[in-house]
């Protein structure tokens, strides 16, 4: 299954919401810009009882533009959402969306068979690292 | 020619597709050689060892240790104080500092001698410089956090860096869609891309340890882009990132 999300993931998560059940219909919501996560879960709980076919969402005021999805349902879960309409239609929009936290493209990782030169990963000793500094972290944070 | 070594704890590889002298590998493999010398916390006979020992003042520390104390300085500005090489016993670890820092002094030594298209690559993270053997941009997997086998990305790159910043997850425990509550927002991954290793490295380190927000850190930083996968296995990506990407 593969999931591309090319805008706010709240408002993607009502639309895909509203497709299973029945287009009830719902007030636009106010972007909830610390909800992004949040949001991916429940889409992947609403795919559960979805139906096929492709489904548009409603039209909604982003604020600073409108913005509207297309999911795609097969065998009864999501396989594709497509940005029919968002907010890029200037360099102030595009400026003030690259601070935007749900507008970042989302997607379920899948493995790859391109042809590479290369690995880039984590190693164990930065991985080592990492973890004594997230502890510190959350002991800073108390 | 090519060849991997393991030197810092971690496999260093080169590989140098221009006609070059041949001790020019060499030359790249003593370098690494003296920083893990200079800079290992491990070796209790190096610079930092001493340091840390307080048997050397700050004023006595090398210019390759001043420079590597103040990128890290510049670091923990930068990140927000999220990039800090003090320990909790006093002691300093620049590690978080210097492989980046090693890679990019070996890729402008290999540039000094002459060479042109070669990347450099220590444990994963990676400074790339003009095209691989068949003339293409340097083609780069990003491995997958969930299994060491697999990679879950490719981008081509054209002389930037690349640093990866992550957990592997380890068992089922971790990877459970069914009880995604506890674990879910977890990053086990964050790979950027930069104008250099260096760079790069430093702000995968830095945005890791902000969790999930350090997407959008990298997302505001000019020049950087960026892939994050947390443990549900969502990846989240910069704006400008796709462009690297291979489809």
């Amino acid at each position: 299954m593969k999931i591309t999300v090319k805008l706010a993931a709240a408002l993607l998560s009502t639309a895909a919401v509203q497709m299973g059940q029945a287009w009830a219909a719902q007030p636009a919501l106010p972007v909830d810009q610390t909800a992004a996560v949040d949001a991916t879960v429940q889409l992947a709980k609403a795919s559960a009882v979805l139906h096929d076919g492709e489904f548009m969402g409603q039209v909604y005021d982003a604020y600073y533009g409108v913005l509207q999805v297309k999911a795609v349902v097969q065998g009864g879960a999501i396989v594709d959402v497509n940005a029919l309409k968002f907010p890029n239609h200037s360099g102030t929009s595009r400026s003030i969306n690259r601070q935007a936290l749900p507008y970042l493209l989302q997607e379920v990782v899948a493995k790859q068979s391109s042809r590479i030169d290369i690995i880039s990963g984590a190693t164990l000793t930065s991985r080592a690292y990492i973890a004594s500094l997230r502890d510190a972290l959350k002991l800073s944070a108390q | 020619m090519r060849d991997t070594r393991i030197i810092m704890g971690m496999p260093i590889t080169v590989e140098i597709v221009d006609a070059v002298a041949a001790d020019l590998l060499e030359q790249a493999f003593d370098y690494f050689m003296n920083v893990d010398q200079k800079f290992s916390t491990y070796k209790i006979d190096s610079e930092i060892s001493a340091y840390n020992r307080g048997e050397i003042l700050s004023s006595e520390l090398s210019v390759e240790m001043h420079e590597v104390f103040e990128l890290a300085l510049l670091t923990h500005k930068e990140s927000h104080g999220y990039f800090d090489i003090r320990q909790a016993d006093g002691t300093v670890d620049p590690s978080g500092i210097v492989k980046g820092w090693a890679l990019r002094n070996v890729a402008l030594l290999l540039r000094q001698a002459g060479a042109e298209h070669f990347y450099v690559d220590a444990g994963g993270d990676i400074q790339t410089f003009g095209k691989n053997a068949e003339g293409e941009n340097w083609r780069v997997g990003i491995r997958s956090p969930f299994n060491n086998q697999d990679i879950i990305k490719a981008v081509a790159l054209k002389g930037q860096g690349i640093a990866t910043s992550g957990t592997y997850v380890r068992g089922q425990h971790i990877y459970n869609p069914h009880q995604p509550q506890e674990k879910i927002k977890d990053i086990v991954s964050l790979t950027v891309i930069g104008p250099d290793v260096l760079d790069a490295d430093r702000f995968a380190t830095a945005a890791f340890a902000m969790g999930e927000d350090g997407i959008h850190f990298i997302e505001a930083l000019p020049g950087f882009e960026g892939y994050m996968v947390n443990a549900s296995g969502i990846a989240t990506q910069t704006t400008g990132f796709g462009a690297y990407v291979i489809r």
